[in-house]
């Protein structure tokens, strides 16, 4: 029996204290995450997650992560 | 979606402009562009500091009047404001968890680092001392940072939420009784405490509306203060 596909979740604050367990805990179980922060990281593609780097109150960035969402899939 | 992204209060203290970029501004665009694409959720990660601190022994529910002291707070009651209007226009399934004092290992805070000190220090082959700047008689509202990532998860996984708001669960503990605890599951640690009366948040929460509607049963803060030191 095949279960849904789970839909990707963005979490913004992704490499703050409660962004990161709640990114773990998404990613154990099986959802696939998109997490956003200011904080400089390296673009990072996983199996199942991706971790970008941007601002939320800096509008077109924000759209361009939203269209990277709506096709990210594990 | 899952919206976390926040300039947290001491920090907005020194940089209110920066903190209203991100708290309010962001906030909002972060509402509009999932609106926009049609996200199917969007959680926001609210604050007890919403309510303000309020009467010692007032316990605070989702109904209550909320008059935060902080531009950090008032930012959260903006964010959530705008999410119920959306919500209740049927524009945009909107829910806020309003979160107390967030404790666990690796918070990386440096003006409240007892939140993590209490777990990450447990250990300590060596004395060492964690300050907590509050009165032993106070009591503060906790949760740790792995239940607040499973009331999250419930949040998501929900068909649909009741309401549009929810009060975290959260334990409220005395300062003392947090001090006696630590220090007696490693007796090289030494917890001192402060003259502060902890601001901002209120001392008394009702979360039963969370707590009828979702399955997620948090492990009482001492419990894991035991686990975290091996007993």
């Amino acid at each position: 029996m095949h279960s849904e596909p789970k839909k990707s979740v963005l979490v913004t604050g992704g490499r703050g204290f409660i962004g990161r367990a709640v990114v773990k805990l998404l990613r154990c179980k099986g959802y696939p995450v998109i997490s956003l922060d200011r904080s400089p990281a390296a673009a990072n593609q996983l199996q199942g997650w991706l971790e970008i780097e941007g601002d939320v109150s800096e509008g077109a960035g924000f759209r361009s992560v939203l269209k990277k969402l709506i096709g990210f899939t594990a | 979606m899952i919206h976390l992204a926040a300039i947290l209060p001491t920090a907005a203290q020194r940089d209110p402009v920066t903190a209203i970029e991100v708290n309010v501004k962001g906030g909002l665009t972060v509402l509009q562009e999932a609106q926009y694409r049609k996200v199917q959720r969007v959680i926001f990660g609210s604050s007890l500091s919403i309510y303000g601190t309020g009467a010692v022994d007032r316990v605070v529910s989702e109904t209550d009047p909320t008059e935060p002291e902080d531009s950090y707070g008032s930012a959260k009651k903006s964010v959530e404001g705008l999410g119920e209007a959306l919500r209740e226009r049927g524009w945009m399934d909107f829910v806020s968890l309003r979160i107390g004092r967030v404790l666990g290992a690796g918070s990386n805070s440096v003006t409240s680092s007892w939140r993590s000190e209490i777990f990450e220090l447990l250990k300590a082959e060596r004395p060492a001392e964690i300050s907590i700047p509050y009165r032993p008689s106070e009591k503060i509202l906790v949760v740790h940072v792995d239940d607040v990532a499973e009331m999250f998860l419930a949040l998501l996984s929900d068909s649909r939420t009741e309401h549009a708001i929810y009060n975290a669960p959260c334990e409220s503990i005395l300062v003392g009784d947090l001090k006696r605890v630590v220090e007696s599951l490693n007796p090289n640690l030494t917890v001192r405490l402060g003259n502060g009366r902890p601001m901002g948040n209120p001392q008394m929460l009702d979360f039963s509306r969370f707590q009828k509607e979702f399955a997620v049963e948090a492990i009482p803060i001492f419990d894991r203060l035991k686990k975290a030191a091996g007993k």
